[in-house]
């Protein structure tokens, strides 16, 4: 091809010559109107449209008529006793006091968004370096079925319910038989040491499982970049560093972005498992926002305006969190979260 | 000499007929005078106090019949061992002692045979080059240097302390649930105390209905989530992965705003509440019907499909449900693989939902899942006094284990069989997000 470039037989880039003029071009979609070409869409695809229905079904059902359910947020009060939810929206007084009173007069609200940050800003300081590390170690390992296995066994935690970890660990903790607790003493269900223990309970769990992830990521990194650095004399810190971190860089940068935006969320069935299984009561030094709320809409559950308004008021600072983090990603990474 | 003759005894005869390549090893790797036996003598030494030592450690601490059978595998080691070294003497003085050879004529013989000891050791390298060959690395290839062997090292302790971190707890937790309650004690890998008791107490005796009944809730609930939310979820993703169908922008907005904002659980609550769903399976599996996140990865892959193929499949006179059935669903079984085995597990080992949806009165207790049923149990006997039958309290922790056990193994059979899949199916979604 180069050489009849080269001779001038075919124009640059060896693209095809256009058809020539007398044939006729057909009519391109984007010259016809908006809807008439969104019309043939429907037509050619009509059959294809019943594949949505029962996800938009269930979507409306189960997300959006929830989303309705905003409005209680905004009411003095739901009485579910006086009459149905539908009586109680068209009866009965606005409010934006429900809102305030997150922040005014409640002395838990506070404590709980704090513990729910440090937990997370320390979790993801530890457990998020932590399974890039694990992950290139076993990448290093120079027998890569045996660092499959590896990489299975560890993983398995991932695949164990939240209760079963707990039950294990305060097993394992246990202050008078426990194989580790006989020697550490009363740890598991001590205040000073539960956000410890739910940090320490991620990193055992999801560690594993980050792993699968950055490892499937460097081994799909080409083998002759390895090759070529070697012949240039680069050591295996050397090459880890300047080759293997910056190959997977986009795969941590987007992990990182998703967990800053689930900045907010903890993980309700470990924290209230934990905070259940050590003392059997709720200690506000415990309660992260997740659980928070969970106390307020189910646990006790009458005051319906406010746990709504809570509710709304988390979701909100989520969507925030999730369109920075995708505009953030959408910068740098030139692509979306989704 | 015939060689036969000279592998005329019983051992050797034993070894010829039913241990052809250990007999030729011997043979090959052993002069015909007193000399190299050694090698088998030390391994015999060696079997003997590491089989024994560590079988009686087993056998003592915990499971008589495992250490048993590592006592019986060393001793066996070592018995062939000795063996072969018995025979191996006995053969050259046999031999020597019947005068029908002498050292020369052997040493002549294994010349003959076998080389000299220099022939030999050339053809060993030989071999141990060609072995590196075969192994996949270059023979000529950059030695390492001592930094990378010191990583190497660095590399396997680091990933041996994960794995006692990993597997230590496990193993220590779990032998509970072989173990009698008086010993708990003295557990630390193996049960201290063999018995199945607290595993019948669960599966079987009182402890079994309430067990098998959540098992079952269970079953029915992640079955049918599992199935139906990958068949919506798949079926949804397939007309928006068409660049060209209609609104696609928008439905796919539509679809994703429920991954960004939730009204909070008070909403939903009151919702499921007014369907008469509280209470019930209902509750948790008609709210898992539909799963956005998954939707992505399937429309992602749908695009990855060629085009070509479906277009082949319509000529053909393939309908829509046809080509989707026929054509999409075989060809994309990596991602739909690996969507099932995590709706399955989240299923299996999820129970928030079961905290909201189901209280514990009997009424929810009737119906709820596994992973509940055992957070409701841990949570009870945290604070339990209430308990009369002695072996039980005795036995609490142990049953405790047993019951986590039972409900852990359909998940750890599942695993080992999907776990490539699940490498595929993620490299696939981290490549396009």
């Amino acid at each position: 091809m180069n050489e009849r470039m080269q001779t001038g037989e075919l124009p640059e880039g060896g693209a095809i010559a256009a058809p020539s003029a007398e044939v006729p071009a057909p009519k391109k979609p984007e010259t016809m109107g908006f809807w008439k070409r969104e019309w043939r869409h429907v037509v050619k695809h009509r059959r294809l449209i019943v594949f949505l229905v029962p996800a938009v079904f269930f979507t409306i059902l189960f997300s959006y008529i929830p989303m309705l359910g905003i409005v209680f947020a905004f009411k003095e009060t739901i009485n579910l006793n006086q009459g149905d939810i539908l009586w109680n929206v068209t009866h009965g007084g606005w409010t934006f006091n429900n809102f305030l009173d997150i922040f005014y007069e409640n002395d838990e609200f506070f404590p709980a968004v704090a513990n729910t940050l440090i937990i997370n800003v320390v979790r993801l300081a530890i457990c998020f370096p932590l399974s890039i590390l694990v992950a290139v170690q076993l990448s290093e390992l120079k027998n890569q079925n045996a660092a499959k296995v590896i990489l299975i066994i560890l993983s398995i935690p991932n695949f164990l319910s939240w209760v079963i970890v707990i039950g294990i660990w305060s097993g394992v903790l246990h202050p008078d038989y426990g194989i580790l607790g006989r020697y550490t003493g009363f740890i598991m269900g001590q205040n000073e040491w539960f956000k410890p223990l739910v940090v320490f309970l991620s990193a055992w769990k999801g560690a594993g499982w980050g792993c699968i992830l950055y490892y499937s990521a460097i081994v799909s990194i080409d083998k002759t970049y390895y090759e070529s650095a070697t012949l240039e004399g680069a050591n295996r810190l050397q090459k880890m560093w300047y080759l293997t971190i910056p190959s997977i860089l986009p795969t941590i940068a987007l992990t990182l972005v998703l967990n800053i935006a689930g900045m907010m969320s903890v993980g309700f069935e470990q924290i209230y498992t934990m905070m259940r299984i050590n003392s059997g009561e709720l200690l506000l030094s415990q309660q992260v926002l997740d659980t928070y709320i969970y106390d307020v809409s189910i646990t006790h559950g009458e005051d319906i305006p406010f746990a709504t308004a809570l509710g709304v008021f988390n979701g909100v600072i989520g969507l925030t969190l999730m369109l920075t983090g995708n505009y953030i990603t959408s910068k740098t990474l030139k692509r979306g979260l989704w | 000499m015939e060689h036969d003759q000279i592998r005329n005894n019983a051992i050797s005869r034993f070894f010829a007929n039913y241990a052809p390549g250990r007999f030729r090893y011997w043979k090959q790797s052993s002069r015909p005078v007193f000399q190299g036996g050694i090698k088998k003598v030390v391994t015999a030494l060696c079997c003997l106090t590491i089989g024994v030592g560590l079988g009686a450690a087993v056998w003592v601490t915990s499971l008589w019949w495992l250490g048993a059978i590592i006592v019986a595998l060393f001793l066996a080691v070592a018995a062939v061992n000795i063996v072969s070294f018995h025979s191996y003497c006995y053969y050259n003085a046999w031999e020597l002692g019947r005068g029908e050879a002498d050292v020369d004529e052997l040493e002549a013989i294994a010349r003959e045979r076998y080389g000299t000891l220099a022939d030999r050791r050339l053809i060993a390298s030989d071999r141990r080059v060609e072995r590196r060959r075969h192994s996949g690395k270059h023979p000529n290839r950059i030695r390492e240097s001592a930094l990378d062997r010191t990583l190497n090292i660095v590399n396997i302790v680091v990933l041996v302390c994960a794995m006692i971190l990993i597997c230590f707890p496990l193993l220590n937790y779990f032998s509970l649930a072989f173990n009698n309650g008086n010993r708990n004690l003295d557990v630390i890998i193996f049960p201290a105390d063999f018995s199945w008791e607290p595993m019948k107490y669960v599966l079987i005796e009182s402890g079994a209905a309430e067990f098998w009944r959540s098992f079952g809730n269970s079953v029915v609930y992640t079955a049918s989530v599992t199935i139906f939310q990958n068949l919506f979820t798949a079926l949804a993703a397939y007309p928006l992965s068409k660049k060209d169908f209609p609104f696609r922008g928008f439905i796919l907005m539509f679809f994703i705003f429920t991954m960004l904002f939730g009204a909070g659980i008070m909403p939903i609550y009151l919702l499921v509440k007014s369907l008469g769903l509280l209470n019930t399976l209902w509750s948790i599996i008609l709210t898992g019907m539909f799963n956005a996140g998954n939707m992505l990865y399937y429309k992602t892959f749908f695009e990855g499909i060629p085009s070509d193929v479906e277009e082949a499949a319509i000529l053909d006179g393939a309908s829509d449900l046809q080509l989707f059935f026929y054509i999409v669903v075989p060809m994309s079984l990596p991602i739909i693989g690996t969507c099932c085995f995590f709706t399955l597990v989240g299923c299996w080992n999820g129970y928030g939902g079961a905290m909201i949806y189901m209280d514990q009165s009997e009424r929810g207790k009737a119906v709820s899942p596994l992973a509940y049923y055992i957070y409701l149990m841990i949570a009870q006997n945290s604070q339990a006094d209430t308990i009369t039958d002695p072996w039980v309290s005795a036995n609490i922790d142990n049953i405790e284990a047993a019951a986590m056990l039972a409900s852990i193994i359909p998940i750890l059979c599942v695993y080992p069989f999907v776990v490539k899949y699940i490498r595929g199916g993620l490299q696939l979604g981290s490549v396009k997000g």
